[in-house]
């Protein structure tokens, strides 16, 4: 039996088809499947780039439910480590893009790596300049407030 | 390519983010932004969800338990590794508290997330906070003395004091602040945060005349307080528990510890574990007790049966959970002492660590933790023994103090 496969298009018009298990884990475009079945779905907001990890997360974490076995479902343990290594080789600013597009595509796991791979990027930091700079953070305190935080700025909590 | 902004993000994207921040980082979310301060102290649908996570990031790692310590009157938070690997350190640094950072503190109570600080200079007030709200929350409890009779009966010393933090049924929460020498000294009193005020408490007569030794230290669990207690006047009396009940404001009747204690053995008090109000109720907290007896110095520690209500009987545990030879292991003549040890427990990897002094009195230099692995009557007999140096102590009279740390949300306002 083939499986059914389905289009994506990217903000630069660069089609990707997968088959739509794996696409459907995403919940928007489950929806948008049923509404407009073999149609090709535009996702105007999302570059190729961000659009081929999306998939690539999407390919790893399908569940094969044909029931065959041959699949290489992965036990959760390595899923887990495997998700690990995916979200630490993408730099910031496409980590961001990636976070987006989870969101975007209501894909909770992936938003839940995403989250997490930011807020330690977050801890990581040494101090309030870092985070701001990091994440392009205006530094919106008053005076006052300035010196009222340095008092408190040293402590962790 | 154009750089996003954290504020491109959804506000429950942001959010979503920020609830996955660890706890040693909350200052510096506060500190970056106006909208990250408000929001990690103002939002409480934020701050439950930020507590969920924390509690689930913990409860993957219940042999390594947050505590509180206080060494050298500081405060701070460390994190123990109960795990028993060989080559780690089994106490570590986390983070200094805000809040603190000014204060020296002579002692410390923990209470499902709230702290109540004596302070070491200030005999006028104390403090109570909670760490998560960070240094904005803290809130000074003024008090007075009675003076001529600290100075009768007391050498007018004000530390003398004992206290008790808990909650009643309604999650009020309460001080008691006691001295009880009787027959010439005994006032109890409490605190309570609904009126900010303090008012003499009329205990009614105790059968068994009994009373908490000045010095003892107590222990809260589940909102009620626990101290050792032995008949009044009587050096030869056998020691038991006794628990105070915040709601009905009155203390159990004696609770029988599993082995017999008398007043000058050393006895110390903790909990089975970290986890209570906010990780549900998975491992419902037990009393445990450390028990080293002055004549052998061997130390019992044993591990009550879940405790249901305060005023139930309390049950033991019917085999001791770790048993140990300080003579051989420590120093012929070393005792923990009731005033400067704590201790904590793992259960499943049988771990116990007390921290203490590493000599008796002046001669004290350095925080200990002394760490028995193995030892209970249960298991193989194998048992391991190390120790490792926590701090060096300036201070050899300072009674250092650890206890558990659980993150709450608990206002005092």
């Amino acid at each position: 039996m083939s499986k059914k496969m389905i289009v994506l298009k990217s903000s630069e018009g660069v089609s990707f088809v997968v088959e739509e298990a794996v696409a459907r884990q995403s919940k928007i475009i489950s929806f948008l499947v049923e509404e407009f079945p073999d149609r090709e779905l535009p996702l105007t907001n999302m570059t190729s780039e961000i659009l081929r990890k999306t998939i690539e997360y999407c390919k790893k974490h399908v569940v094969e439910d044909d029931g065959g076995g041959d699949s290489s479902s992965s036990s959760s343990g390595d899923l887990k480590e495997w998700d690990v290594k995916f979200v630490a080789e993408i730099d910031q600013p496409r980590l961001m893009d990636l976070l987006m597009a989870a969101n975007y595509l209501d894909i909770p796991s992936l938003l839940d790596v995403t989250c997490q791979k930011v807020a330690d990027t977050i801890a990581a930091c040494n101090d309030e300049k870092e985070i701001r700079a990091t994440f392009n953070i205006e530094n919106d305190f008053t005076e006052e407030e300035v010196e009222a935080i340095r008092m408190e700025n040293q402590y962790p909590i | 390519m154009k750089k996003r902004k954290m504020s491109d993000l959804p506000r429950d994207v942001e959010e979503e983010v920020l609830c996955r921040v660890p706890l040693t980082s909350l200052g510096l979310v506060r500190s970056t932004c106006r909208r990250w301060n408000m929001l990690s102290r103002c939002d409480h649908l934020f701050a439950n969800k930020h507590l969920a996570h924390l509690a689930a990031e913990e409860a993957k790692k219940k042999d390594h338990p947050l505590v509180v310590t206080m060494m050298n009157y500081r405060v701070e938070l460390m994190r123990l590794d109960l795990s028993n690997e060989d080559k780690v350190a089994v106490v570590n640094p986390e983070a200094k508290l805000a809040g603190l950072d000014q204060i020296d503190v002579r002692e410390i109570f923990h209470c499902d997330g709230l702290f109540l600080c004596i302070p070491k200079e200030d005999h006028y007030r104390l403090l109570v906070w909670n760490p998560y709200w960070g240094r904005g929350q803290p809130r000074w409890i003024e008090h007075t003395h009675n003076h001529d009779l600290v100075d009768t009966h007391l050498f007018g010393r004000l530390d003398r004091y004992s206290y008790g933090l808990g909650y009643d049924s309604s999650s009020h929460y309460k001080i008691l602040r006691f001295i009880d020498y009787p027959p010439n000294f005994v006032e109890f009193k409490i605190y309570d945060f609904n009126s900010d005020s303090w008012r003499i408490l009329d205990l009614p007569p105790r059968p068994d005349n009994w009373n908490i030794k000045l010095g003892e230290r107590g222990l809260s669990l589940k909102g009620n307080t626990y101290w050792f207690a032995s008949e009044a006047l009587n050096f030869d009396a056998i020691c038991f528990l006794v628990c105070f009940d915040f709601t009905t404001e009155t203390f159990s009747p004696p609770l029988p510890l599993p082995f017999e204690a008398f007043p000058d053995d050393t006895l110390i008090l903790s909990s089975s574990s970290s986890s209570s109000s906010s990780v549900g109720g998975e491992y419902p907290p037990q009393l445990v007790v450390l028990f080293q007896s002055m004549d052998t110095l061997e130390m019992e520690i044993w591990i009550s049966n879940t405790t249901e209500k305060p005023n139930a009987a309390l049950s033991w545990n019917s085999k001791v959970f770790l048993s140990a030879n300080i003579k051989q292991l420590i120093h012929p003549h070393y005792n923990f002492l009731r005033k400067s040890a704590c201790f904590f427990i793992d259960q499943e990897k049988k771990v116990a660590v007390v921290f203490d002094k590493n000599a008796r009195m002046g001669a004290a230099t350095r925080d200990m933790a002394y760490i028995f692995v193995g030892g209970g009557v249960d298991d193989d007999g194998s048992s391991s023994f190390k120790q490792q140096v926590v701090k060096e102590s300036a201070y050899p009279f300072c009674y250092s103090r650890a206890c558990y740390y659980v993150p709450s949300l608990v206002q005092l306002n």
